[in-house]
């Protein structure tokens, strides 16, 4: 019985996609035709013959053509010739044959070819990447009319999926946040096969509360699951969830590339560099010209220092397709591991000249001019960074470390504090945050920070040890229960040999322990620790004699009395 | 940027209606000429003659069948008819013929003969008529020197003469300085025939007279006389409403207390009523204004009459809805591609929407076309106003003003120009121009206030300022700028409610709120001022709104979260308004001390909690309630 309920589920979900590329490739929506297809690909055959009427609904073609009347037929002939110019990239040309057309089809590409016009136009009159002319708050100049438009269809209820769709994606450029949530929303409880508008959805959320608190509203679909998991992996929630999402995925998308993706990426997000490269190696083997998230696979060769295989993947994109933003992040990462900045930035910069909003390119020029010490160029590259996706960390940290070394402390907390934010459980923010607090005279501030660190799950014993020390360090004069607390954790974890302990920091620890057992009287511990001291050089070895003799004379005037 | 004024009628166009006239010879029609002799040529001829051969009119291959009162002009009268009329009335149908269309010399020559043959003071007339028509001014007063005084039709033709020749004083010593026909008095003044009274007219070009010696009181209150005279003498009527010689409620008053009825009985005083309120000024009495149109939209049909459209254009430029505007003016001079009307608010409008190559081709085509007229340089200056090249738009704008000393658009483009150098001085010199041709309109004297208000005038901005309230209560302009007086003035109460008023103005009007982005700024500072600072932060964020990205509107609300002590909030948005604007130095210093404040405090949290650690207590780890 579950067998043939899966495979009716199973049909129904091919169903859906199948109607989905069709709908998103007869609205010029190809990113979202592409990703229902390659999703509808990667689902299993079905095993069992069904019967030919649930077949037979999954794709109504013919009735997609509804042609009652004249004016219905007059405005589908419309239709088809404004898609053909949209194809050919004449967008003015296809939204002016639709003027007047009244279908939320022709509707909807009518205003979907003006926004690109709008955009095409705005690319235009940008100048080469990162001149003085280059104006990053260029704006879409066709955008106040089309909102014109689409809010009187809205109030007017007068919407389908996809213009709630595009009118979100609107909204979203006008920097209103909320009513884009809110439309968007709408259109995917209008049409859930619509994978942009979730997309889009995800780009509304500024934090992860916010996810949390529209998922009541979200509509019951398989897209839902898929959504889900993508959030995780973009509002960088924490593992726990993330894995719940994978499981979360019905069965039937094990084989599924954009499952596979969103691990890999997760992987990489959170230093599991080993585990992405695994997921990446798979994703190639089954689809060997893929350049969408390559760059991201770059990153993890490039962090991995895997310079033969980074060259392999340089080569086998740019074979693939030279000029992909994708590749010739590839190609900058390379040149970026041979030492060769200059060309690297170059490569990052055809990357931009090819996608403006290519953010991988950004960041990674702001390491470049970072690495160059070109502060001023790295602070604008990481700048617009964030304006392309203002949940890129690296780019907050980036700026942290720019302002850092530029002597702004202010600045650099200011920018610490949105990484943070955005990643409260990656121990390297935190403990930048930390030293930056310390370095301030904030103590308290950096207590509290150096503790996020320890709180961080997925940390490595380098950063956390050190965390350990630098609080031992801070109680030292604050609080010395505390202090000696983290202390002997700093022994523990010399004992069990799990980090390399700098000697001098080892001897401190004696140092402190022994004298503050003495005072607690707990004799016996103070001379255990007075003797280790004894292995840490001369000027510890006179120190633990003159200790060891106090002690003794106070064990003695203990025992007296 | 200027509002559109229409063209000055510095010319008679008396000649245009001439050809209503032309089927009844004057002197027929005016029965207070003493020397009328009633010769009615076209009428005996139309009710005698008219269609006895009905053959005779479709075999004559006839051009003039367009004129549609061809017939009436003796095409259909036979030849026998016509060998029944002695010679004088036959010298009399040629002349009328050939004047109708326009053959001077053959109108003159036997016109000629006929007036020597009579000396008919009906015939001089038409002789005169015929030379005016030539352009032969001079020659048409001395023909018409003896009968002059007794024939006043012949007078009204004499002083157009004199106007065309620029003889204005002449002009009105053959006029008579004052209007002897006054309406309540002189009851005589009836027109039993119809058409428009020759009182009218001769008011009417005492009017104009007065106007080009620069006595604009005298002149308006013969435009005025004119129309009361005459309902129907819509030149008069024009003259009064483009030259904006009355303000709103003055011409509201002027119109209501027309005796419309009295005049043309009750149909034809509707229409023409509701004609004359369509071309008020739109920024009062909008409803009834928009009555009106659609009165004539839907009873009289001419719904897509140019005139009415335009009436409906003016309207929705006077609320500053551009777009729809240029949509309507464009319909219009699709189908009269140089409607004199039209082109200043078409040009204005393109102004305002930036569309730089529509006006280029435009002005091009006009200076192709109609180089003499002062529009075609309007537009060029508007053209050259945008590009902002102020020094070539000037040449242009004071060209358009050479040609016609009394076209105000081009005054006010003049000083527009001189206004964006920050030249106040001189731009208060060309607005003052307008304004004295303009003495109903408020906007010349608006822009005056605003250069002092720039200058910082207070006083005299002040003055300036309410003038123009007085004479426009319904521009959010105005109201923006009162705002801004007092809120320069310190008087921050005022200013608040001079906002308020403006923004509900712009409300109703539903024009698109990014024009008025500005005055929701204001109203922000001013309660900023007031140190309302929650009634501040709910404008800029309104303006944040309404038009992203906006670096001014995010300094100033991240200043009141700055006051407010929200510091992580202002130092995000201070952020914000340099990544748009990095050269913002004052941004630059608040958002430091803004950090500095924030660090202070932090710090004097680190002692408090300092003392906690030390006491052994724990303190709350509040590092991620930032930034939500």
């Amino acid at each position: 019985m579950d067998a043939i309920d899966n495979e009716q589920e199973l049909e129904s979900i091919k169903g859906f996609l199948r109607r989905s590329v069709h709908e998103c490739s007869q609205r010029g929506l190809y990113f979202a035709a592409k990703w229902a297809a390659q999703t509808l690909a990667s689902l299993p055959k079905i095993t069992t013959t069904t019967t030919a009427a649930t077949s037979s609904s999954s794709l109504p073609l013919s009735s997609s053509y509804p042609s009652h009347s004249n004016a219905d037929e007059e405005e589908q002939d419309k239709y088809l010739l404004a898609k053909t110019y949209f194809d050919v990239k004449e967008f003015d040309r296809a939204a002016y044959v639709l003027n007047g057309c009244v279908g939320v089809k022709q509707r909807f590409l009518r205003v979907y070819a003006k926004y690109l016009a709008g955009e095409k136009r705005k690319e235009e009159d940008n100048h080469d990447i990162m001149s003085p002319l280059d104006d990053p708050k260029a704006v879409n100049k066709e955008l106040l009319e089309l909102l014109d438009e689409l809010e009187t269809w809205y109030n007017n209820g007068e919407m389908d999926g996809f213009l709630l769709y595009i009118y979100g994606v609107i909204l979203r450029q006008r920097c209103a946040q909320s009513k884009a949530t809110e439309v968007l929303l709408k259109s995917i409880n209008a049409y859930p096969y619509n994978w942009s508008a979730w997309v889009e959805l995800v780009g509304t959320f500024a934090n992860q509360s916010a996810a949390k608190h529209i998922s009541t509203h979200l509509p019951q679909s398989f897209m839902t699951k898929f959504f889900q998991l993508y959030c995780a992996v973009e509002l960088h929630d924490n593992a726990k969830n993330f894995n719940q999402m994978t499981e979360e995925v019905p069965k039937v998308f094990e084989n599924n590339n954009f499952v596979k993706t969103q691990k890999a990426i997760y992987a990489y997000h959170n230093q599991n560099y080993a585990e992405a490269e695994q997921e990446f190696d798979s994703l190639i083997e089954s689809d060997p010209y893929r350049l969408d998230d390559m760059d991201i696979f770059s990153n993890v060769l490039y962090v991995m220092e895997k310079k033969a295989k980074l060259s392999y993947l340089a080569h086998m994109s740019s074979a693939t397709d030279k000029y992909r933003s994708e590749t010739m992040c590839i190609v900058g990462n390379y040149y970026s591991l041979k030492f060769e900045r200059e060309k690297a930035i170059s490569y990052f910069k055809r990357a931009l000249q090819v996608n403006r909003n290519c953010l991988t390119a950004w960041t990674l020029m702001g390491h470049e001019y970072v690495e160059l010490k070109n502060t001023h160029a790295a602070v604008v590259a990481y700048k617009r960074a964030l304006e392309v996706n203002p949940r890129d960390y690296r780019a907050w940290f980036g700026l942290g470390q720019t302002y850092e070394c530029l002597q702004m402390p202010f600045y650099a907390m200011y920018y610490y504090q949105r990484a943070v934010v955005l990643r409260p459980s990656d121990a390297r923010m935190w403990g930048a945050l930390a030293a930056l607090y310390e370095k301030q005279s904030l103590q308290v501030e950096a207590i509290k920070c150096y503790q996020r660190v320890l709180g961080c799950t997925d940390n490595d014993i380098e950063s956390s040890t050190a965390a350990i020390i630098k609080l031992a360090r801070l109680y030292e004069t604050l609080n010395r229960d505390k202090a000696a607390n983290y202390f002997e954790m700093v022994l523990q974890q010399k004992a069990r040999e799990v980090a390399a302990i700098d000697s001098d920091e080892a001897k401190h620890a004696h140092i402190f322990l022994a004298y503050y057992k003495s005072d607690k009287g707990d004799i016996a511990a103070a001379t255990l620790h007075a003797q280790e001291m004894m292995e840490y050089g001369d000027a510890a070895k006179e120190e633990a004699r003159k200790l060891m003799s106090e002690l003794n004379t106070r064990q003695n005037a203990l025992q007296f009395t | 940027m200027a509002r559109p004024r229409s063209r000055v009628p510095r010319l008679n166009r008396h000649g245009s209606s001439s050809s209503s006239r032309a089927s009844n010879p004057p002197l027929t029609t005016t029965p207070t000429d003493p020397l009328s002799t009633p010769v009615s040529i076209a009428r005996s001829n139309a009710s005698g003659h008219n269609g006895s051969h009905p053959s005779t009119p479709q075999q004559v291959p006839s051009p003039f069948l367009i004129f549609g009162r061809r017939e009436s002009w003796g095409s259909t009268i036979s030849a026998e008819a016509m060998a029944s009329w002695d010679l004088e009335d036959r010298l009399r149908l040629w002349r009328h013929d050939a004047l109708m269309h326009n053959m001077y010399e053959t109108a003159a020559f036997w016109g000629n003969k006929v007036m020597t043959m009579t000396h008919d003071p009906s015939d001089v007339y038409w002789l005169a008529q015929t030379y005016f028509r030539m352009g032969q001014y001079a020659r048409a007063q001395r023909v018409m020197a003896e009968v002059m005084d007794s024939s006043v039709a012949c007078r009204v033709l004499a002083a157009q003469c004199s106007i065309r020749m620029e003889q204005y004083q002449k002009a009105l010593d053959i006029l008579g300085e004052e209007n002897p026909f006054h309406p309540e008095i002189d009851a005589r003044v009836i027109n039993t025939e119809g058409g428009i009274k020759l009182e009218a007219m001769m008011c009417y070009l005492r009017g104009v007279a007065y106007l080009q010696l620069a006595n604009l009181e005298q002149g308006k209150k013969c435009f005025q006389e004119a129309v009361e005279l005459d309902v129907k003498c819509f030149e008069a009527f024009h003259a009064l409403i483009s030259n904006h010689m009355l303000t709103s409620s003055e011409e509201w008053n002027f119109v209501n207390c027309l005796d419309f009825e009295g005049q043309c009985g009750s149909s034809d005083a509707e229409f023409i009523k509701n004609n004359y309120v369509s071309l008020l000024k739109k920024h009062e009495h909008v409803k009834e204004i928009e009555e009106a149109r659609s009165v004539l939209e839907t009873k009289y049909g001419l719904a897509k009459n140019t005139d009415v459209i335009l009436s409906h254009a003016e309207q929705l430029y006077a609320q500053c809805r551009f777009k729809e505007c240029l949509d309507l003016t464009t319909k219009i001079l699709d189908v009269d591609k140089y409607n004199q009307s039209c082109l200043p608010i078409h040009f204005v409008c393109l102004h305002e929407l930036r569309e730089k190559n529509k006006l280029f081709l435009l002005a091009h085509e006009l200076v192709d076309y109609y180089p003499e007229m002062a529009v075609t340089w309007f537009g060029v200056g508007c053209y050259y106003y945008l590009i902002g090249q102020n020094e070539e738009a000037r040449r242009y704008f004071s060209k358009a003003s050479t040609i016609d000393s009394h076209y105000g658009p081009a005054w006010i483009g003049f000083g527009h120009s001189f206004a964006l150098e920050s030249e106040h001085d001189q731009a208060i010199t060309a607005y003052s121009t307008a304004a004295r041709l303009f003495q109903g309109s408020h906007l010349p004297v608006l822009f005056i206030g605003m250069q002092h208000l720039q200058a910082s005038n207070l006083l005299a901005a002040e003055e300036y300022l309410l003038t123009s309230y007085q004479t426009c209560k319904g521009d959010p302009l105005v109201l923006n700028e009162l705002g801004v007086l007092y809120y320069n003035k310190q008087n921050y109460q005022i200013a608040v409610g001079h906002f308020e008023k403006a923004l509900k103005i712009i409300e109703e009007t539903k024009c698109r709120p990014q024009i008025w982005v500005t005055t929701w700024m204001n109203i922000g500072h001013a309660y900023r001022r007031m140190c309302e600072f929650d009634k501040a932060e709910m404008y800029y964020k309104k303006v944040i709104e309404i038009s992203p990205p906006n670096a001014g509107a995010l300094a100033a609300l991240a200043y009141i979260y700055h006051v407010k002590e929200e510091y992580e909030k202002a130092v995000t948005l201070y952020h914000e308004a340099l990544g748009i604007m990095p050269v913002d130095s004052s941004a630059q210093d608040l958002l430091n001390n803004c950090l500095e404040e924030w660090i202070k405090r932090k710090q004097s949290q680190q002692d408090r909690e300092l003392k906690m650690l030390i006491n052994g207590e724990d303190v709350s780890d509040d590092t991620l309630q930032i930034l939500d």
